[in-house]
């Protein structure tokens, strides 16, 4: 497969809301063939719907990525439709907000197979798909946080390091096989229903930390890596600082991400009673945002947040250097 | 350093190409141009430009060029032969090394296991100018001349002088067959066992039984009218239509070849297993505390169904889709391009009918194939019993999503010489998938598979 995504078989889990939606809607401007998957068939076919009216045609496969015989029988209807698949997205992602030994062991572990084991129930039935073409493009949605550790979130953050670890390891494996990559996605702050629809076990509504990106730039990201493959990509300037961060003087990082948490990353607003959201039962309304933008800026994303936070990153570790340098002088 | 290949010895022959074969896949590493220099690719390529006489010529001269001069036969030396191929292999050691007899699907299976294979049959083509290749008493002649100066020089070789006017004519034109079979392990493959097999590893004795009626020469010294191919033992020695047709075709003064009358069967020259050796085998192993085994089956082609369906099932445990078949065809053969191509492979032993019957049969008998991709060796006759290029089509039109040749031109097929050097890089070009090369299996899965599947095949694996 070429840059070109016209006629493209493209694969999308977690295609019912969210990045997911926005990026079939992004693939179907270019006008790809379209295999949308997640649990519910209802948002699924509204999802279709949309992406044919943007140019794109496609069939709906309803799916529980977590259960590996149904990833294996979603390649299956799409080998079995298109005869082939050349680029396979996995972005399903649910999440839980709560201290480890706080929260439901069940919840926890529901959070790793929909999110850790479905991506490697995805990467292996595309992967044999690829090998049998001798091409394909595996997309892993993972986070910023596959870089940066974050509390209340380990299930998530643990998840989308493992994530990270699961795309540099197929990298290599796959090195026999040059028509065939592997990319990760990194975004920051997204502005979805993820927030919202979390298992949350830490009595204050979740919401999306600032700065919050738009799901469309996520999925701008992915059609570009679908035509010019590379290893990693951030999207969201936070998200890329923050692990330059947490890599340069990880205590520091650490700490920022601690405090960034602990201040920004719930509301405010009343408590409420503990759940397991949509972990085990699919909800929503299968919307692309989460409302988080609009809330905080009138829907158009905070640039300057972003650049601030940038600022600091480059700007502290700097003083520090100075400071070391000045003392030894 | 390894030694360069014996001046006396043939490239294009099934025992030094497989030993190639092999050997590079040991190393990891496939088998463009049949092993040889990149150089002969182009060259090849430029052989096709020529009118199809002057095609047959080049082909015809080749052989004789490879040739020893028949006074200069006391110059072949068997140990020089021996660890030519020993030295061949990668030094380390290995769970079993097979020996004997020559066999295409025996390459895959040593792909699988891991385990080198040392040829017992080699050919030194000789030098005969002035020969008839429809003269076989003339060549026989020949043989019993020259012959002795190489055996005396080699007390441990038998030659088995071989005579096929059919499939080897043009080759037969300008030169003599003398396939040489060893009788005993000698030093070179001795001291290739005690460095290469593992404490209590397991020698695999190669033993195809295929027979034919020879005439014998001396003690060690039988000639062989004929050879495995389209033609039958009858055809060669009584003649018949099929003959006349040919010698007919080719512009032959004879209708009917003056065959040598045969005075007993001998391992078949080019594929057979001579049994003296397993003694040898025997005393040495007991000596060094190995075990032996033996792989016995009659026709070359009985082992290719085995490691066919042995190949499809390892695939499926792998999780492949095993769904692609890679038909190789006598020394066109490509076990590392099979594994990276997740390709079941099924060898031929040439290109002719029973060959065609062999693969039809296959397809026959056993569950379908998505993709039936076909290697077609070229040796420039149509000889008697050569399957026109429509049977083969119709081979391809059994797999259920594309059936396609792979380096063959059909409008050359069989004089399309270019098809030596194009095979390889056809095969990856018409082939996308991708796959790595897995490691090597226990020996114990094949013994495991054949007690599975007792019965079903046509060969057997005995204790010596």
């Amino acid at each position: 497969m070429g840059s070109k995504l016209h006629d493209a078989v493209v694969v999308i889990t977690g295609a019912s809301s969210g990045i997911g939606r926005a990026t079939a809607h992004a693939f179907a401007r270019a006008g790809a063939t379209l295999v949308l998957a997640a649990r519910r068939e209802e948002a699924l076919k509204d999802a279709l719907q949309e992406c044919e009216r943007l140019g794109g045609r496609g069939i709906v496969v309803p799916t529980d990525v977590g259960e590996a015989e149904q990833v294996d029988m979603l390649c299956d209807k799409a080998v079995e439709r298109y005869g082939r698949i050349d680029i396979w997205v996995n972005n399903t992602a649910v999440t839980l907000f709560g201290r480890l030994e706080e929260t439901p062991r069940d919840a926890y572990e529901k959070v790793i197979q929909t999110n850790l084991l479905g991506y490697v129930n995805g990467a292996r039935a595309a992967i044999r798909q690829f090998r049998e073409q001798g091409s394909g493009r595996l997309i892993n949605v993972a986070s910023m946080v596959s870089h940066a550790g974050q509390p209340f979130t380990s299930a998530y953050v643990t998840s989308k390091w493992g994530i990270r670890g699961l795309s540099e390891c197929l990298r290599m494996e796959l090195a026999d096989a040059p028509g065939i990559t592997v990319s990760t996605v990194l975004p920051a702050s997204i502005d979805t229903p993820l927030f919202q629809l979390g298992a949350n076990y830490v009595g204050r509504p979740a919401k999306a930390m600032t700065p919050v990106y738009p799901p469309e730039q996520v999925a701008a990201g992915i059609v570009h890596l679908a035509r010019y493959p590379m290893r990693e990509l951030f999207v969201g300037n936070a998200g890329r600082m923050m692990a330059l961060l947490r890599t340069l003087i990880p205590p520091l990082g650490e700490k920022m991400m601690e405090r960034k948490v602990k201040s920004d990353h719930f509301s405010d607003a009343l408590p409420i009673e503990p759940g397991p959201g949509n972990l085990f039962h699919s909800q929503g309304d299968g919307a692309v945002r989460g409302g988080w933008l609009e809330q905080e800026h009138g829907g158009q994303p905070d640039s300057r947040a972003g650049l601030a936070l940038a600022a600091a990153v480059v700007a502290v570790p700097l003083a520090c250097y100075l400071y070391h340098k000045r003392r030894e002088a | 350093m390894r030694p360069s290949a014996p001046s006396y010895l043939a490239d294009f022959d099934s025992a030094s190409a497989m030993l190639r074969a092999t050997s590079n896949i040991l190393k990891n590493k496939d088998f463009p141009t049949l092993g040889k220099s990149p150089v002969l690719k182009p060259v090849t390529r430029s052989v096709n430009l020529l009118p199809q006489g002057a095609r047959e010529q080049v082909y015809a001269i080749g052989g004789p060029m490879e040739g020893q001069a028949p006074s200069k036969l006391d110059q072949i030396d068997a140990e020089t032969l021996s660890n030519w191929a020993a030295q061949r292999y990668p030094q380390r050691r290995h769970q079993a090394v097979m020996i004997g007899s020559s066999n295409g699907a025996l390459v895959n299976l040593a792909a699988a296991f891991d385990i080198p294979w040392l040829p017992q049959t080699f050919f030194t083509p000789v030098r005969h100018l002035t020969g008839d290749n429809d003269d076989p008493k003339g060549a026989m002649e020949f043989g019993r001349r020259y012959a002795p100066l190489l055996l005396e020089a080699n007390p441990e070789l038998q030659l088995h002088h071989m005579h096929d006017a059919s499939q080897d004519r043009l080759m037969v034109k300008y030169m003599d067959y003398f396939r040489v079979k060893r009788l005993t392990l000698g030093k070179a493959y001795e001291y290739f066992l005690q460095t290469h097999l593992e404490p209590g590893g397991t020698i695999l004795v190669v033993d195809c039984q295929r027979k034919w009626p020879t005439t014998r020469i001396g003690e060690r010294h039988v000639f062989q009218h004929g050879a495995l191919g389209g033609a039958s033992e009858e055809e060669f020695l009584k003649g018949g239509k099929r003959v006349e047709a040919f010698l007919e075709r080719y512009d032959s003064n004879v209708r009917q070849w003056d065959s040598p009358e045969p005075d007993s069967e001998s391992p078949e020259a080019e594929w057979g297993y001579e049994p003296a050796l397993t003694e040898d085998i025997k005393r040495f192993a007991a000596q060094r505390g190995y075990k032996v085994k033996r792989l016995v089956f009659t026709e070359p082609e009985d082992l290719s169904p085995l490691v066919a369906d042995f190949y499809r099932e390892w695939y499926r445990a792998r999780g492949m889709k095993a769904n692609r078949l890679l038909v190789e065809s006598f020394i066109l053969l490509e076990p590392y391009w099979a594994l990276r191509t997740g390709s079941v492979p099924f060898w031929m032993t040439f290109n002719m009918d029973p060959s065609a019957e062999a693969i039809e049969h296959y397809l026959d008998s056993h569950e379908g194939y998505d993709d039936i991709n076909l290697m077609l060796f070229n040796n420039g006759v149509e000889g008697i019993g050569f399957p026109q290029m429509d049977r083969w089509k119709r081979v391809l039109e059994r797999a259920r999503r594309r059936g396609q040749l792979i380096g063959v031109r059909e409008d050359l097929h069989p004089r399309d010489f270019g098809s030596l050097g194009r095979y390889h890089t056809d095969l990856q070009k018409k082939i996308p998938a991708r796959y790595p090369l897995p490691g090597p299996l226990p020996l114990q899965r094949l013994v495991s598979f054949m007690e599975r599947k007792e019965g079903q095949y046509k060969v057997e694996l005995v204790a010596a």
